[in-house]
């Protein structure tokens, strides 16, 4: 029988086909390009609970405190107090959330402006401390309101800020 | 003056170079295939915006544990830890007061010597539009581990319209 003979290679021209590579290559590439969503720069504003105070959940507040409430009337619209003055509704729906809504919220310029007017004219009892802001909010005010008001306390650098606890229906 | 030769062209075998192409393209793979987020670690809250919000970096050996509130499929408010089950606030407690005790790591409560403090650390990641409730829910949960240092999470500066991508 006889033999086959070896096909001949020529070692010196090896060369391989890089286009399926490329091809393979650039759609990976796309893939990703296009599946890539970059992160948001996530923070965090402190809020600290009392550390001091037991298994308390409240604690009595001087009476030299600048209250801001939040509440929600039945047709979504977030009504806001800054102590006794009623906070006027913004004119602008300036987030994209009221703008999805459609509802303007409250105006939180008029929000800072009191905090900032409060802050200037307290004295404090033991020379010390910053003036104690309340937040008050009703539980289906939507959370977005009291991070609007609790960046507006730590802009003007207020540290003593409180929480009000939910009322309690009497039985 | 004599004529400068003209160098002799070949025309046959134009060969292009494609190491440095397949170089910066692989590079470019590797870059988006580290960067991308193929797998949602995170329930998928849509934070409020709060310009005074920081970056902090943990410290080294420190904890700390994200409490979700997001909206689920059917508009239900979901509360969970970390991408756990839903839970409601009695088993958020009960879960918290666990984490509490795994960590295991205590600081002394400056008005009761008989009483120790976790320093745990707790984040809240809750939905913009979700009841403000909540943060009273979690609170009272902390309040009752033991867990003073509660943050809230917020974006810093928003760079697009997170609606626009909700189907």
């Amino acid at each position: 029988m006889a033999r086959r003979a070896k096909p001949k290679r020529n070692v010196g021209d090896v060369e391989s086909d890089m286009t399926s590579m490329i091809d393979v290559v650039f759609l990976l590439l796309i893939f990703f390009m296009l599946a890539t969503k970059f992160k948001m720069p996530e923070g965090t504003l402190r809020s600290y609970l009392p550390k001091n105070r037991g298994e308390s959940n409240s604690r009595p507040m001087m009476s030299e405190t600048c209250r801001i409430t939040l509440m929600m009337n039945q047709g979504g619209q977030v009504t806001a107090y800054a102590d006794q003055a009623q906070v006027p509704v913004s004119d602008l729906l300036d987030s994209d959330f009221e703008q999805n809504n459609g509802i303007p919220g409250p105006d939180l310029l008029f929000i800072e402006d009191h905090i900032g007017r409060r802050k200037a004219t307290y004295v404090p009892l033991d020379g010390t401390g910053t003036l104690p802001v309340v937040i008050d909010f009703a539980e289906n005010v939507p959370y977005k309101y009291v991070i609007d008001v609790l960046n507006i306390c730590a802009r003007g650098r207020i540290e003593n800020i409180a929480f009000a606890q939910p009322e309690i229906p009497l039985e | 003056m004599a004529r400068k030769k003209k160098a002799k062209k070949v025309h046959k075998g134009v060969e292009m170079d494609m190491t440095p192409m397949i170089d910066i393209v692989f590079l470019l793979i590797v870059f988006f295939m580290v960067v991308t987020e193929l797998a949602v670690q995170q329930a998928v809250v849509i934070l409020p915006v709060a310009s005074e919000s920081k970056v902090e970096e943990p410290q080294p050996g420190s904890r700390i544990l994200v409490v979700n509130v997001s909206f689920g499929i059917d508009g239900n408010e979901i509360l969970q830890l970390m991408n756990g089950p839903p839970l409601t606030s009695k088993e958020l407690e009960i879960a918290l007061k666990e984490e509490a005790a795994a960590y295991g790591k205590f600081e002394d409560n400056p008005s009761n010597p008989t009483q120790k403090l976790s320093t745990l650390q707790v984040t809240i990641r809750c939905d913009q539009g979700a009841k403000s409730g909540n943060i009273h829910k979690i609170f009272a949960a902390c309040q009752a581990a033991r867990i003073y240092q509660v943050s809230c999470a917020a974006i810093n500066d928003r760079l697009e319209d997170p609606y626009s991508k909700q189907p």
